[in-house]
């Protein structure tokens, strides 16, 4: 009888245990998925629309290094929001390092030349662009 | 006599390489234009397009390469977002760049 009640105890013990464990495990996974951001996606579209409006200007034959660093601000912030969000967030930080590699080599080459052509303007605007629709729909899949 | 049968050679192997080129860009551009993912499409669709520019003077050698740079930047972003659902795709596309732009194309820019 006693054997019979420990017995019952020590199942209910680790029922209770694995129980316990699966409500861990499943609170641990809704915390490490990353859900979508609203916001990640409002500082990307205001972004993309800040660096369109500076390409804007690299058709003339001076540099506004104003609006570059203000556009550098902006990245370097996202990038900063990203990195907050936690490993879960990895490739969220790594596509924003992606587009400030493409803005910082685009800086570079209009730094390089005279000046831009417009049918090259556009295609940097579409390349570029192209690469924060990437970063966007990142974001859009994630959990809401 | 023997210089002039060299310079013919080289003309010759010069000419050999342009036109296998040419076949590795349109197979590149074959195969884009059929995948089935829709990002190695207008990929595809992209390089068409610096091509038919280039062709026509209005971009320069310079700005056509750093397009194709630019790509494969595009093409490592997108296969990070699409996992490997889209890899392979995106692999095949990113070999024939290399392949076709980058090595073939690129020694006669």
């Amino acid at each position: 009888m006693y054997h019979s009640s420990a017995h019952g105890r020590s199942k209910y013990s680790v029922h209770s245990i694995a129980i316990s464990v699966g409500v861990l495990l499943f609170a641990c996974a809704a915390a490490c998925t990353p859900t979508r951001d609203a916001q990640t996606i409002s500082q990307l579209e205001s972004a993309r629309d800040q660096v369109d409006s500076l390409y804007d200007t690299f058709t003339g034959t001076t540099v506004d290094d104003e609006r570059i660093e203000t556009v550098r601000a902006t990245l370097a912030g996202i990038l900063e929001y990203e990195q907050k969000k936690g490993k879960s967030n990895a490739l969220a930080v790594e596509q924003v390092k992606s587009i400030q590699k493409l803005f910082e080599s685009h800086v570079a080459e209009r730094k390089a030349a005279a000046r831009w052509s417009g049918t090259h303007k556009n295609n940097k605007k579409e390349l570029i662009g192209q690469a924060f629709t990437i970063a966007i729909a990142t974001e859009n899949e994630k959990n809401k | 006599m023997e210089q002039k049968e060299f310079e013919k050679f080289y003309d010759e192997l010069a000419e050999a390489a342009r036109v296998q080129g040419k076949a590795e860009v349109n197979k590149l551009l074959a195969d884009a234009k059929a995948d089935s993912l829709e990002f190695v499409q207008q990929q595809g669709m992209l390089i068409q397009k610096y091509l038919m520019q280039l062709a026509l003077d209005q971009i320069t050698r310079e700005e056509f390469k750093s397009y194709v740079m630019d790509m494969k930047t595009l093409a490592l972003m997108e296969m990070q977002r699409q996992g490997v659902a889209g890899q392979a795709s995106i692999q095949r596309f990113l070999a024939g760049l290399g392949q076709a732009v980058i090595v073939g194309l690129f020694r006669f820019l």
